[in-house]
């Protein structure tokens, strides 16, 4: 070992001091010149959806890619299905958080007062993509602008066993009579299984399923003028009369009144139900966790009825802020991620689980890969909302105006005829105020 | 007296006072922030228009109130709220004093016991929910598997499915988790209450019973109205519990306040129709609540509450 001279050692401690002080002017300098250059930088936050088909992974490797190209710092906020709700008020009521934040559904319209208008943007995406679906039209604009740019379309689907079906000698059913019959013969054939499940309760599941037998025997909520309230009719209460009798017939699994939305996920994947109506989740998780029950597990579009076939699809579409500090450089990230080569790749990456909103994405070559996820895709021109977007047709949808009518005649002893008048009233007090 | 040193006292007093107003001020501003400020923006925002990234707000004076009362479905909401608090005060009530009284019996490792049954209390509402509702689950669910393994029900009950069994399924949750802290509370009230009283109802010729009921409940009497009070307030309050379990299905039989409030103003973007909602039963509480807590500073400051 070396040994030093005493005096030698007291300036090698001085060298020391030195060599410390330099070390830390130097990180000084370094940390000062990464907190300018990180100054210099735009900042623009952005709300990316995280949910099962993990579509946040190429979205946010999009929106990273995007940043550095672009010099600007990105502040990605997760949102999820529990908290994206508290992120859209906070950022919109208090001008902080993401710039670009991620609405669902009626949303756009909801809060079209605090977004930014992207008409000009969403013309140009239009143009470059064949065009937006009719739903996604629908769902993006309030007052005549672009208010929000529909990214996802989560379609309902009918999702089923296949060799069920095929043990029964039938076909997927193509209208709500073949649908009935079908339930029919499986409960005939006395499988050990129950025929059909989703939630006759407080459910989007359970309302959208019923919302689609309404719409495809030609009720509405809303009169063509949206002046009236014209639900209670002989259409509404004859679609009620069928989905009470399905369960009355003992066609459904008896437990379906106490069920949620995550209740018939559980049922399909322990095999209990042939039949379910629900979005793609189900065939996901089977993919992922279920590989002796997947390949039995299809999904179709919804059944049909003298009106057509209707589904009323959950969506998500991105809307920026008005009071950002950043329009412009949102907007540009937003076209960014809505190029045809980064769309595709977020579809492609989810193998089209989110659906797409834009029909230049219809005739891509994986959709033919998978033929029952092309369901997300076939699914999408029957798209239909119950009534216009508005905050009251938000309300009546988020306080599950329409599926209560199921609990009120199975579990509170009303008629159908009842039931429905008692749905109407509640939707006259929501759209009009009326006593 | 020397009128000088009356002045000298008098100054002093002065002194004192100021000086302790000086001291309680940044705890009264505290206050002022985070319970006034928050309670006076939300009785504003009650009396407004105002929807979430919308126009800025008008006063609209009751009209918000006026609205919730003629909806059709604002008063069953509103009988639900109170049947939620009155059941689940009632059955915390039973069974926390059983409880308390049990726990009195426990001579070894009572802080255990007594840290361990308030483990419900503890963990997250929204975990202990959770788990309710998996065991609930009409056919996957524990409470299902024994009663039908056991032959009691022929067909799996639907817990959340029926209305008053919904009522009552919700009851039981938030019963749960209340009735370890009434046995805690109990138990402290117990041990207050002199030995002397019990060894003179025992000179008396008093049974068990009836010295639960001359002595242990009197004094009791005190403690039990107090945070019966707090309880019943905190669970017409509550929303987490019923919006997992049931989102205030089926058909409406279990909706409450603040899950009518919540969807309104946030799910629907009304805020101040939503902000009226929950507030609607605020003149209810707050004489209930201001005996309660005068009754608590008094005695507070006079000893233990009895």
């Amino acid at each position: 070992m070396a040994r030093f001279h005493p005096q030698f050692k007291k300036g090698g401690c001085k060298m020391k001091k030195v060599v410390i002080l330099l070390a830390a002017i130097g990180i000084a300098a370094g940390l000062g010149s990464l907190s300018v250059s990180l100054a210099q930088q735009p900042r623009l936050g952005i709300e990316v959806y995280k949910d099962n088909p993990n579509q946040q992974i190429p979205t946010t490797e999009l929106v990273n890619r995007w940043a550095k190209e672009n010099n600007v710092q990105t502040d990605i906020t997760m949102g999820g299905h529990a908290n994206r709700l508290t992120i859209a008020t906070t950022a919109l009521e208090g001008g902080t958080g993401p710039d670009i934040l991620m609405l669902a559904d009626f949303e756009p319209n909801l809060f079209s007062k605090g977004l930014l208008d992207l008409s000009d943007l969403a013309d140009k995406i239009g143009v470059q993509n064949g065009g937006w679906y009719p739903i996604a039209k629908e769902i993006g604009t309030a007052e005549g602008q672009w208010k929000a740019l529909p990214i996802y379309i989560y379609m309902h689907e009918m999702i089923y066993r296949k060799d069920i079906v095929e043990a029964i000698h039938a076909k997927v059913p193509q209208t709500w009579d073949e649908f009935r019959a079908v339930l029919k013969k499986i409960k005939d054939a006395k499988l050990k299984i129950q025929p059909f499940g989703v939630a006759y309760a407080r459910s989007f599941d359970g309302q959208q399923f019923l919302i689609s037998v309404i719409l495809s025997n030609g009720g509405e909520v809303l009169s063509a003028d949206g002046k009236r309230v014209v639900f209670n009719s002989p259409e509404t209460v004859k679609s009620l009369k069928y989905v009470i009798g399905l369960y009355r017939q003992g066609l459904v699994d008896p437990t379906v009144p106490g069920w949620d939305d995550s209740t018939n996920n559980q049922a399909m994947l322990s095999e209990r139900i042939a039949f379910t109506f629900n979005s793609f989740s189900i065939k996901m998780a089977s993919e992922k966790d279920f590989p002796k029950l997947d390949p039995k597990i299809g999904a179709a579009v919804y059944p049909g009825g003298p009106k057509g076939r209707f589904s009323f699809p959950f969506t998500l579409s991105y809307g920026i802020r008005k009071n950002s500090n950043q329009p412009e450089l949102a907007k540009k990230l937003l076209a960014y991620l809505f190029e045809a080569k980064n769309y595709q790749y977020v579809l492609e990456s989810t193998a089209g689980a989110t659906g797409t909103s834009l029909k230049g994405f219809a005739n891509l070559p994986f959709w033919a890969k998978k033929p029952d996820w092309k369901a997300n895709l076939d699914a999408i021109p029957t798209a239909r909302l119950f009534a216009p977007p508005s905050a009251a047709t938000a309300e009546v949808n988020n306080s599950y105006v329409i599926v209560d009518m199921i609990g009120d005649v199975l579990v509170g002893g009303m008629t159908e005829e009842q039931a429905v008048e008692k749905a109407a009233k509640r939707m006259e007090e929501i759209y009009f105020g009326k006593k | 007296m020397d009128p000088k040193s009356h002045g000298k006292k008098s100054a002093g007093w002065k002194q004192i006072y100021s000086s302790s107003t000086i001291f309680v001020l940044p705890a009264a501003l505290l206050v002022l922030v985070i319970i006034a400020y928050p309670f006076i923006t939300a009785i504003w925002i009650g009396l407004t228009n105002k929807t979430v990234a919308g126009p800025p707000p008008h006063f609209i004076g009751l009209q918000n109130y006026f609205t919730c009362i003629r909806r059709s479905d604002f008063w069953q909401t509103f009988f639900n709220t109170m049947i939620f608090a009155s059941g689940t005060l009632l059955l915390s009530l039973v069974l926390g004093l059983v409880l308390g009284l049990a726990l009195n019996r426990v001579k070894r490792m009572r802080d255990l016991v007594g840290a361990t049954i308030l483990l419900p209390w503890i963990v997250p509402t929204v975990i202990s929910t959770l788990v309710w509702l998996w065991m609930y689950n009409p056919f996957a669910g524990v409470l299902n598997y024994i009663f039908t393994t056991l032959g009691l029900v022929d067909q799996p009950i639907s817990w959340l499915g029926l209305p008053r069994l919904a009522m009552a399924s919700v009851i039981i949750v938030s019963a749960w988790r209340n009735i370890p802290y009434f046995g805690v509370i109990i138990l402290a009230g117990i041990k207050q209450i002199p030995h002397q009283l019990f060894e003179a109802s025992q000179i008396d010729g008093a049974n068990a019973f009836q010295a639960f009921v001359h002595v242990t409940l009197p004094a009791l009497k005190g403690v039990l109205f107090v945070y019966s009070t707090l309880v019943f307030v905190q669970t017409a309050y509550d929303f987490a519990l019923i919006y997992i379990l049931t989102r205030g299905g089926p058909a409406g039989a279990t909706e409450v306040l603040s899950v009518k409030s919540f969807m309104t103003a946030f799910e629907t973007g009304q805020m101040g129709l939503g902000v009226a909602i929950p507030l609607f039963a605020f003149p209810l509480f707050a004489p209930w609540v201001m005996i309660v807590t005068r009754r608590m500073i008094t005695q507070w400051a006079g000893g233990a509450i009895q």
